[in-house]
């Protein structure tokens, strides 16, 4: 049953995109900046929206930071991103629907530092998050961690 | 290629009076940070004490960290063993990050009087505390989430989760919620504070969640 749920889900999405590109077509947003130090971004399709707190993210945003910058998000699970100098993470799923047994979170970055403490979805289904980096994937059992990506 | 000078004995000493003779050396330069790998894992350990684990999958394998200060290399290689991270480091490494992470979620528990719409006393005071903490948050987004015990049909108990934090929802609003960013949902019987197995009644698990974040 909820297989076919998730089909028809996925073949609406199919069918109203085309358009996904446009932030405002991103969906709802699964979070929001809360701290911005120096100069930081969030990139959604095609807009690029310089952080400020209360900036919305969705599903495939971007965070970026600028030299000597700094951003922090907290998404709806209380997942808790915060980037140093430099970096750029890409929120790549995030699903939060435990009554609808929809649960995952994946991250992916691909330059800089970064500090993950981990939220209601890893408390839930651990196995259903993770950390994607250029060189390995990191799975998240209940934890706060960092991450640094230099090459 | 190492040089290996012969020194005569008299020729030595004569030198080692010279150097201390001379005005002390300038303080050797600090070492260099040490070389390490660039890309890399830390754990740290949680708000609550506790410790959590990474499992590192790459091209070389597959690794866990498990202690708060170890490391590992993000290809999955097998832990080399002096990799532990100082605390000096960690704070020269990753001090922008860890300064910029947002505060952590506040989470209020609502409860009802036994069957009926009514908050119970407890409940009832912490509308105050919910407000106030809204008001303190930069950039601050509120999430109700309803939750029921696992007594009863699954949809049913989505459902009445929903209308629980509908509830709540309307509550705050006429006590003066702002405009602000806001989701209501329900977990159903999804998400217990309280583990039971199916068709359990257990009234620490019908509840509302407001989350400010």
């Amino acid at each position: 049953m909820t297989r076919l749920r998730d089909l028809l889900l996925a073949l609406a999405l199919v069918l109203s995109g085309g358009s996904l590109v446009h932030a405002q077509d991103a969906g709802e947003p699964i979070g929001q900046v809360k701290t911005v130090g120096g100069t930081a971004w969030v990139v959604t399709g095609a807009a690029n929206v310089p952080a400020a707190p209360g900036t919305p993210v969705y599903v495939g945003s971007v965070l970026r930071t600028g030299p000597k910058a700094s951003l922090g998000v907290a998404l709806r699970d209380n997942t808790l991103l915060s980037l140093g100098g430099e970096s750029e993470l890409a929120l790549d799923e995030f699903r939060f629907a435990p009554a609808r047994n929809s649960l995952g979170l994946v991250a992916r970055i691909g330059r800089g530092t970064l500090e993950f403490v981990s939220g209601m979805i890893a408390k839930l289904r651990p196995e259903s998050v993770q950390v994607k980096t250029p060189t390995g994937t990191l799975g998240v059992r209940g934890t706060r961690f960092l991450v640094k990506v230099d090459e | 290629m190492i040089l290996r000078l012969r020194v005569p004995a008299g020729l030595a000493t004569a030198l080692l009076a010279v150097a201390c003779a001379a005005p002390p050396p300038p303080p050797p330069a600090p070492p260099p940070p040490p070389a390490g790998p660039r890309s890399y894992v830390v754990l740290e350990r949680n708000a609550d004490g506790t410790t959590g684990a990474v499992v590192v999958q790459g091209p070389r394998g597959t690794t866990v960290i498990e202690r708060a200060g170890q490391a590992a290399t993000l290809d999955g290689a097998p832990l080399p063993g002096a990799f532990a991270m100082t605390p000096e480091r960690v704070e020269r490494e990753f001090g922008a990050a860890i300064a910029a992470r947002p505060r952590a979620a506040e989470v209020f528990r609502l409860y009802f009087e036994t069957g009926r719409a009514v908050l119970t006393p407890a409940s009832e005071r912490l509308v105050g505390d919910i407000l106030a903490e809204i008001a303190t948050r930069p950039g601050v987004d509120v999430s109700i989430i309803g939750h029921t015990d696992t007594e009863g049909d699954e949809a049913m108990n989505e459902r009445l989760g929903l209308e629980r934090a509908r509830w709540v929802e309307a509550l705050l609003r006429r006590r003066g919620l702002p405009a602000t960013e806001l989701t209501v949902t329900s977990h159903g019987e999804r998400n217990l504070l309280v583990p039971t197995p199916d068709n359990a009644s257990e009234a620490r698990n019908r509840r509302v969640e407001v989350i400010v974040r």
